[in-house]
């Protein structure tokens, strides 16, 4: 019985970033409009114009570093599991993982309103940590209820 | 709400210890905010043009100088130009795209918040480099917005001001346009396609894309000017060896593509109040697409349409003929287009929709007088008159400027929370375009009966339809404090705007209360 239990009260989400845009075609984008650039510069710079290279060129390095500032984010996940032992959060931001172990018992889920919505807070004593920020007004709920029930049978 | 300790969560913690007064405005990072700002700052140049506009009409109502000097006459029109095209026109739009796109594509701000600021930030020292520029010895600029030499190696200081402030509003030109890009292509709520976007995103995606096409061109350009005037290089200065012709291809090759960056913004701010106010969606949106993205790809060959006259051999001003007049193919397309939208719509005229027929009808005049430009043989006859003048006028004011205002009145309920006053937005529509024909019209007659333009002075024979086009000027300048009236009204009160104040109106921004919030759209919504 009590195996069956831990079996069902485990509990795993995995929440992404929403990015309209594959890297790969971001990447094709920012060649396309580097050859671009580069052939407009050196066109100029046949005839004698070659002031428009370094303007070019720095403008397409600040294209490539704001892609790359952005690409950065590209991989930001949450990812939340439950099981016997632990609650697992992991956050992602940045390429820079964070994560945080909750005792089950311990941990509670709160809502709280913030601005013009919500987000969900996991937090056990002092500590805690934001979730659900990818998903939106429903999920963000869902996510708090069903939760707080896993979390709820773990309580003996 | 407190810092969380060892928490990742900084999305929300900058509502709350946010400055207020003034710093909040230098400091700000919110899309909205910046937007008001890049609006504001638009329409204060845009009032300073106007009164350097007033200036020379003022000078032109009548043959003879009366007013200013001829200097200081050709100091009003380049300041005027400069001003108008990159202090007022460019950052109106520069202010929509930065308002509405987060809110159109559901995203809860632009890609790159703090350079966000950085751009809008940029703006005022070029604007004060620029008005500033009228107090030193010699004046400003005295060369034409266009910037020409051999004049401009030989002015003075005000000329090097004009060419740094040129600088400046180019990177910020450049920094707004990768965040608009970047925030196009990764921000989009889910399940909106490139080709789902609201055709206003699509023609900023575009207008984007020319700006980093083109604007190192003129940084280039005006940066030897600079090393021609102080560093000892001769790529313009005849007396060097030097080529001033080659300088105007550098300077047309970005200025064509220039103007569309002016113009497609305003088709986009069209192509969303035309379906709004004929209850029906955009007719032809994948061809608009296309048609947007052909314009912008033959802006690039079309350049020496404005150099007819420097001596070209045949087939280059045969080749520069016909590639402009097919511009005339995708423009055509969208007029149809917009037209075909109305076509049995159940269409209403409220404010926003009074300017963009406006823009509609004017906008398509002044393509066609484009197109007669376009001729060579024609165009050497027409060159540098005033017939110029009134055909980019009827672009840039009853094109740019009307589509502007169709947007300003079309988003205000959703800025403001606010309807606002549509008996004083009617009586802005009809002043302004009775007193914009009755400025510009008549200088097509000047034009083609041979009046240059950057004259202070001219002969006897011009003075009736100068003292209309100047009573015309006045008049339109004067109209156009019917609208500050507008959204001062609108912003203290006025019945409360619902989340979707036009019925026919479609996107995401509706969705949000108006006002809009602060923060919207923190998590993407779904969009079907
Ligand atoms: C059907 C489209 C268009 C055609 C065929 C066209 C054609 C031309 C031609 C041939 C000239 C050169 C006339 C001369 O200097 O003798 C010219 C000047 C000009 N056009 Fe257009 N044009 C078109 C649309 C536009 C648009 C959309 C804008 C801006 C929003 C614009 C802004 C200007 C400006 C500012 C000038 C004068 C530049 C100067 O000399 O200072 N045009 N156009
Ligand atoms: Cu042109």
């Amino acid at each position: 019985m009590s195996a069956v239990l831990s079996q069902s009260s485990e509990f795993s989400i995995e929440a992404r970033r929403n990015c309209s845009m594959s890297p790969r075609a971001l990447l094709t984008f920012f060649l396309v409009t580097c050859a671009l650039s580069m052939a407009i510069a050196a066109a100029w710079a046949a005839v004698g114009v070659w002031w428009v290279f370094p303007f070019a060129g720095l403008e397409i390095s600040a294209l490539g570093l704001a892609f790359i500032a952005y690409g950065r984010r590209v991989g930001d996940f949450e990812r939340i599991h439950l099981d016997d032992e632990r609650l697992l959060v992991e956050v992602c931001e940045k390429t820079r993982v964070s994560r945080y172990e909750f005792a089950p018992a311990w941990a509670k889920v709160e809502t709280r309103k913030v601005g013009f919505g919500s987000e969900v807070v996991v937090r056990c004593r002092d500590r805690q940590v934001t979730v659900g920020r990818y998903l939106d007004e429903k999920g963000r709920a869902k996510l708090a209820r069903d939760l707080a029930g896993k979390l709820r049978e773990r309580r003996f | 709400m407190a810092a969380i300790p060892g928490g990742a969560d900084h999305a929300h913690d900058h509502d709350h210890h946010q400055p207020s007064g003034i710093m909040r405005w230098v400091t700000t990072t919110n899309h909205k905010d910046i937007g008001s700002m890049y609006l504001w700052f638009s329409f204060a140049m845009f009032l300073v043009g106007g009164v350097m506009a007033l200036v020379i009409r003022a000078e032109l109502f009548q043959p003879g100088l009366q007013v200013v000097d001829p200097d200081r006459f050709n100091q009003m029109t380049t300041l005027h130009g400069l001003i108008m095209v990159f202090g007022a026109i460019m950052p109106a739009f520069v202010g929509f795209a930065n308002w509405m796109i987060p809110l159109m594509i559901g995203a809860s701000d632009m890609a790159f918040a703090r350079m966000n600021n950085w751009s809008f930030w940029l703006l005022p020292p070029a604007a004060i480099l620029l008005t500033s520029s009228l107090l030193v010895p010699g004046g400003a600029a005295a060369s034409g917005w266009t910037l020409y030499p051999p004049l401009t190696v030989q002015m003075g200081i005000g000329m090097d001001m004009a060419i740094f402030a040129v600088h400046i509003l180019g990177i910020s030109s450049i920094m707004g346009s990768i965040n608009i890009v970047t925030t196009l292509l990764n921000m989009r709520a889910p399940g909106m396609t490139l080709m789902k976007m609201p055709l206003f995103c699509w023609t900023w995606l575009i207008t984007a894309y020319l700006v980093i096409a083109v604007m190192p061109v003129l940084a280039g350009a005006v940066t030897m000017i600079l090393t021609d005037r102080h560093f000892g290089t001769s790529f313009f200065n005849a007396a060097g060896g030097g080529d001033p012709v080659l300088y105007q291809h550098i300077f047309w090759f970005f200025g064509h593509p220039e103007v569309y960056i002016i113009a497609i913004p305003a088709f986009g701010v069209v192509s969303q109040v035309i379906p709004a106010f004929s209850r029906k969606p955009l007719f032809g949106y994948a061809s608009m697409v296309y048609a947007t993205s052909s314009i912008a790809i033959l802006s690039f060959i079309v350049w020496a349409h404005h150099m007819y006259t420097v001596g070209m051999p045949v087939a280059g001003q045969l080749y520069f003929m016909f590639a402009t007049m097919l511009i005339a193919i995708p423009t055509g397309v969208k007029v149809f287009n917009w037209v075909a939208t109305m076509w049995r719509g159940s269409l209403s005229f409220e404010t926003p929709m009074l300017f963009s027929i406006g823009f509609l009808f004017l906008f398509t005049l002044g393509g066609f007088s484009g197109l007669v430009l376009s001729m060579t043989a024609v165009d050497i006859q027409l060159h540098d008159s005033y017939y110029v003048v009134a055909h980019f006028h009827y672009v840039m004011v009853a094109g740019a400027l009307f589509s502007a205002y169709a947007g300003a009145y079309y988003w205000l309920p959703k800025w403001t929370g606010h309807m606002y006053d549509e008996k004083l937005g009617k009586l802005h529509f009809w002043l302004s375009i009775v007193f914009f024909n009755m400025t510009f019209f008549v200088q097509h007659f000047l034009g083609l009966a041979g009046m240059p333009r950057r004259i202070p002075d001219y002969s006897l024979q011009f003075a009736e339809f100068n003292m209309i086009s100047s009573i015309g000027a006045f008049g339109f300048g004067l109209s156009q404090l019917v609208f500050l009236i507008v959204v001062l009204k609108c912003i203290k009160g006025g019945e409360k705007a619902s989340a979707k104040p036009w019925d026919g109106a479609e996107g995401l921004e509706w969705t949000v209360p108006s006002p809009a919030p602060h923060h919207t759209f923190e998590t993407p919504p779904v969009f079907k």
